[in-house]
């Protein structure tokens, strides 16, 4: 097990005066993760762009995959360290072929040096080290092979170390926790919204999810799902919630006094105006949906529109041009995809009309809408006070609030 | 609360209570221990057997073998049998998936697994199945009563004709929905094994019986001690199996007066919720099902949909359709019980027990009928 971590951070370069800030949000996470995963004190210490993070015990497989789901994060390799001697290095990659249950054939080095005090550039670096590699480890037979290597040796040199490894992980990339907003997630059970999630988990954005559970007209086995995909969802963040709002009898209370064809759109309204006011009381900043341009009836663009018109909160809508496919693509890496695939009931398509409205009548929904804004605001606080509360460790635990 | 699912589980007796909190603190003893309060309990238990064989018309022939629950018994039955590649076994699709799922099993290792055909009216098809010669036949494992629909299956009818043909075809029967129901007199039956349960009587939970003729050669699944003929190794759960006892005992005797009560209040259903609710259907008649197990279907709301608003309301029932209204396969065991695959998703099972009253079945009647009414009102598919 290694004993030391290269921790590469993303897109801080783009910082200015604001980048001690960046650094301490992205510090603090990766401190959080690593004591959860580890156990134990891990010094970390900041090294240009990057974190060296020991560990006494040698850190495992587990803490370094939690890293990678850490946002702001370029890489994460584990590392074996020596002196500024280039000498040095040889044995330490000696070490780290010898440990590999299948010694690659082809190989090439790669260094970065921020210690511009260092005798050698980079270029002259990987030269020699590679030219050692083939002189002195002849028995492992490797080969040069700068296109497409097997086997990456990279070569950090810092002002006091030379970092070593032949391992890297990459990380999602983007900016820390909680440094771009707060914002409400609307969570179905479907591809969509997972997706919009994490991508918003990659531009640093802490994340409170909601769910609208339309209990008894759908079953416990939607919230299952919903849980399930918090449980991944919330890896990415250090501590969210869930809330859980009870939903089905303000849908049938809607049923009961809309037009049919109007129902998706009226209940679309109604969800976003119970985000706008969790957002109000959470003081978050923002709204995220899975919003898809087109891709049903409620998203045509003129019920996206008229709905805007009608939230008094800014709607994020990260896959608004997004394809299916290209949704689907990212729910597989993220391991959501089989959670959303299982079946669940969908309270919307079971109350929605045969011909749901694509061109909606200003005149009557706006018109609606204001008539019943304090009826429908009242019951809105009602169902956001008898909401479920669900807190989500780092790890993804779910513990039941309230 | 109302609770209408006494198919899946019951409220335990106030006499198994007092047996099991009595038992559970003196009788704590080791029934297999060589001291005399093991001993003592030995012989508590062995009475207790021969009671239980009393209860149910053996005279002599079988042994009681307690079990920890009925799906253990089917399995130690099914999987303890010597049946070997080739051999065929016979099965109901429309059969618990404690006796499904290990016949299953037993497909994979080669063994030919038959499945009965049901008629019409869901009983079991006896013209197709007396074309069969009944020849290469191990077993027929068969619930007495269905646990879905509450179908009385014609076992005596059926076993005396299969061992005409076939004298050493093992007959099992599972008679966990049955026993304590409805009238069973094993004396005049050939049927090899059966199956009792604790909890659907009245019981406790966590204990089980099963019946079975002493010539007959069971594989164990547990070894151990040797405990139970050295079918099923465990220390003997003592005060379950009094407990048990208890409540098994006064489901016997009370079976008659029981039989009457669910009669009446399963006619008094048929007639008026029609009268509320004029869509419902009731798929099987009075006459061919238990009267603790009613079967109904609303062809307009999907039954997971009403369960939960019953429950809302504190009124319990069962649905065995999928989880889920998106999921679309059909349920194996309606099909084969001849329900039209289009209403697969709204059947509902309400099942009741010595302590349902008339007064419970109203207010279900009248809250299922205004809810029903709710739905359709706005439209929920």
């Amino acid at each position: 097990m290694y004993k030391l971590l290269v921790v590469s951070i993303d897109e801080l370069w783009l910082k200015g005066k604001n980048r001690p800030a960046y650094f301490r949000a992205i510090k603090k996470h990766v401190v959080d993760v690593l004591t959860h995963y580890q156990d134990e004190l891990i010094p970390i210490k900041n090294e240009e762009q990057r974190l060296i993070c020991t560990s006494e015990k040698g850190f495992t497989e587990e803490a370094i995959l939690a890293l990678q789901k850490v946002p702001g994060l370029h890489s994460i390799q584990p590392s074996r360290a020596v002196e500024l001697d280039l000498e040095k290095i040889i044995d330490e990659v000696d070490l780290e072929l010898s440990s590999m249950s299948e010694v690659p054939k082809t190989f090439k080095v790669i260094t970065k040096r921020t210690n511009k005090r260092f005798p050698h550039n980079s270029m002259e670096i990987s030269r020699y080290i590679g030219h050692l590699i083939l002189k002195k480890l002849s028995k492992y037979k490797l080969v040069v092979d700068v296109h497409k290597p097997q086997l990456v040796v990279s070569l950090k040199v810092s002002d006091q170390h030379i970092y070593i490894a032949t391992k890297t992980y990459p990380g999602i990339g983007g900016q820390p926790f909680n440094t771009s907003g707060h914002l409400i997630t609307l969570l179905s059970g479907g591809f969509d919204s997972p997706v919009a999630s994490f991508l918003m988990n990659k531009r640093g954005c802490r994340q409170t999810y909601l769910f609208f559970y339309a209990y008894p007209f759908v079953g416990q086995n939607v919230l299952d799902k919903i849980l399930k995909l918090v449980g991944i969802l919330g890896q990415y963040q250090n501590g969210s919630k869930l809330y859980v709002l009870p939903f089905g009898e303000f849908q049938k209370e809607l049923t009961d006094h809309i037009k049919p064809d109007y129902r998706t759109l009226c209940f679309r309204k109604y969800m976003l105006e119970a985000a706008a006011l969790l957002k109000s009381r959470l003081k978050a900043d923002a709204i995220i949906t899975g919003d898809v341009l087109s891709q049903v009836s409620s998203q045509t663009i003129g019920n996206l529109a008229i709905v805007d018109q009608l939230t008094p909160a800014m709607v994020l809508r990260p896959l608004i041009g997004f394809n299916k496919s290209e949704i689907i693509e990212i729910s597989r890496k993220i391991n959501t995809h089989d959670i959303s695939t299982i079946p669940h009931d969908d309270a919307c398509a079971m109350f929605a009309p045969k011909h749901p409205v694509l061109r909606p009548d200003p005149e009557y929904f706006l018109s609606f809408a204001k008539e019943n804004q304090a009826k429908y605001e009242g019951l809105l606080n009602q169902v956001l006070d008898q909401a479920g509360i669900y807190q989500i460790s780092i790890d993804g635990k779910i513990n039941q609030l309230k | 609360m109302i609770y209408l699912d006494y198919a899946a589980s019951s409220p335990v007796k106030e006499a198994a209570i007092k047996v099991l909190m009595h038992s559970t603190v003196n009788d704590f003893a080791n029934p297999s221990s060589n001291h005399q309060l093991g001993l003592d309990l030995t012989n508590k238990i062995n009475l207790i057997r021969e009671k239980m064989l009393n209860l149910l018309g053996i005279k002599r022939g079988y042994r009681v073998i307690f079990v920890s629950s009925a799906t253990e018994a089917n399995n130690l039955v099914i999987r303890g049998l010597a049946i070997k590649k080739g051999d065929h076994i016979l099965i109901s699709p429309t059969d618990h998936p404690s006796i499904k799922v290990p016949s299953y099993q037993l497909m994979k290792d080669g063994v030919n697994v038959d499945a009965l055909e049901h008629d019409g009216e869901g009983l079991i098809d006896e013209k197709h199945l007396f074309a069969k010669t009944f020849l290469k036949e191990k077993l027929l494992a068969l619930s007495y009563v269905n646990n879905q629909s509450g179908h009385i299956f014609q076992i005596d009818d059926i076993v005396k004709k299969i061992k005409e043909h076939n004298k050493s075809i093992h007959i099992h029967v599972d008679g966990v929905q049955a026993v304590g129901k409805i009238n069973i007199n094993m004396r005049d039956m050939q049927i090899d094994s059966l199956t009792i349960s604790s909890h659907k009587m009245g019981g406790p939970k966590g204990i089980a019986a099963l019946i079975v003729k002493e010539n007959v050669d069971l594989n164990p699944m547990i070894l151990g001690g040797g405990q139970e003929y050295s079918l099923r190794s465990s220390t003997l759960a003592a005060p379950l199996i009094f407990a048990f006892f208890a409540a098994f005992s006064e489901a016997m005797e009370k079976q008659d007066e029981f039989n009457l009560k669910l009669s009446n209040l399963k006619d008094y259903i048929m007639e008026n919720l029609p009268k509320h609710c004029p869509e419902v259907i009731f798929p099987f008649s009075k006459a061919i099902t238990s009267h603790h197990i009613l079967m109904m279907i609303f062809p307009s709301i999907k039954s997971d949909i009403l369960i939960r608003h019953l429950e809302m309301k504190k009124i319990y029932l069962s649905t065995s359709s999928a989880c889920s209204s998106k999921n679309n396969k059909d349920n194996e065991v309606f099909t084969h019980l001849k329900i039209k695959s289009v209403y697969h998703q709204n059947v509902i099972r309400l099942s009741m027990g010595d302590e349902t009253t008339l007064d419970e079945i109203q207010t279900f009647i009248r809250e299922i009928s205004l809810i029903h009414q709710d739905l359709i009102g706005i439209g929920v598919k």
